[in-house]
């Protein structure tokens, strides 16, 4: 009876340890993962930002070639026959992934910012969609993709839910709302097109002309993708987009993103985001 | 399980109190830093990539 008891007893604490796990596991990937991140976004988007300003423009005009962190384990190499210009920019840094420095300070496989006016957020681009890249709540750039700006198709991925949720309000992107990327030596204007859901192996949807894998790019397209639904990976929600123009640096930012700061700065002062998500 | 540690910590109630909070802590500080991510990286439940 005793030995029972004590059988029973170590059942039921298990059990609620185990309960308690779960908890606090989820507690961690929906709160903190994005407290945690979103504290370090702001700066990093502030510190991005001033760089590229003090950037003398032409230099490291060739972000796409920032390709060389992991791109061999992004995965989807059937999806990369665009990328012929982007390993031999990166072949000198095998391996070399957060600690190649621009004079200006910049690391090198930061591309630039992502600007959604309509959306008021703000992100930095960096190369790579490993987790470790996502998880600092960045826009990531598949590697074997074009570059911004560039004819093809310029292919970046971001959470939508946890580690601050770049994407987190992507649909609500509509048919003509801007996306401005701006790198070191220019300001890309594109402008949303359509969306949809993909199943996660699509990966046809990378490709230089997304969605038609095999066919010659003619115009600079780029693409969001991000889970679907929300808090699930089931499905991707693409965001697909068109270049409208593009402007040099010295020409000064485009009107588009003129709304985009003013449209940051009031979301983050009433920190909206993190009220919308939390219920 | 939760018993044995309690007459294990040495002490009164306060003290073992305060060492059972240490404890807690030091439980989910690790949970936290080392082993949720990767759980997460394992569950992928928030995979944003195609491919």
């Amino acid at each position: 009876m005793r030995a029972l008891r004590v059988l029973l007893r170590l059942g039921g604490e298990l059990a609620v340890t185990a309960g308690a796990l779960v908890l606090l596991f989820l507690v961690w990937q929906l709160w903190w993962t994005d407290v945690h991140t979103g504290r370090q976004v702001a700066d990093e988007v502030a510190a991005v930002s001033s760089s590229l300003a003090a950037e003398p423009p032409g230099r490291g005009s060739g972000s796409a070639g920032s390709g060389s962190a992991g791109s061999g384990s992004a995965g989807s190499g059937s999806a990369g026959s665009g990328a012929a210009g982007n390993d031999s920019a990166g072949s000198g840094r095998d391996g070399e992934t957060g600690t190649g420095t621009a004079a200006s300070g910049l690391p090198e496989e930061v591309i630039g910012l992502v600007h959604l006016p309509t959306l008021g957020e703000q992100r930095v681009v960096r190369s790579g969609v490993e987790r470790d890249v996502l998880d600092q709540g960045v826009l990531g750039h598949y590697p074997e993709t074009a570059g911004p700006g560039k004819v093809g198709n310029f292919a970046l991925a971001g959470h939508r839910t946890t580690y601050s949720a770049p994407l987190w309000a992507i649909d609500e992107l509509a048919q003509g709302d801007p996306v401005v990327v701006e790198t070191r030596d220019s300001f890309h204007v594109y402008r949303v097109e359509r969306s949809r859901i993909v199943a996660p192996d699509q990966v046809e949807v990378l490709a230089p002309v997304p969605d038609r894998p095999g066919e010659e790019p003619e115009q600079a397209s780029m693409v969001l993708t991000t889970c679907h639904p929300r808090f699930s990976a089931a499905q991707r929600y693409v965001a697909y987009a068109g270049l409208d123009r593009s402007v040099p640096r010295e020409d000064g930012p485009p009107p588009e993103l003129a709304e985009a700061d003013t449209g940051t700065a009031a979301a983050r002062g009433a920190a909206a985001p993190a009220a919308a998500r939390a219920a | 399980m939760y018993a044995a540690l309690w007459r294990a910590l040495p002490g009164g109630t306060a003290a073992r109190v305060v060492q059972v909070l240490v404890l807690l802590v030091l439980a989910v500080a690790v949970l936290f830093q080392w082993v949720f991510p990767l759980l997460a990286d394992w569950l992928a439940v928030d995979d944003a990539t195609l491919g």
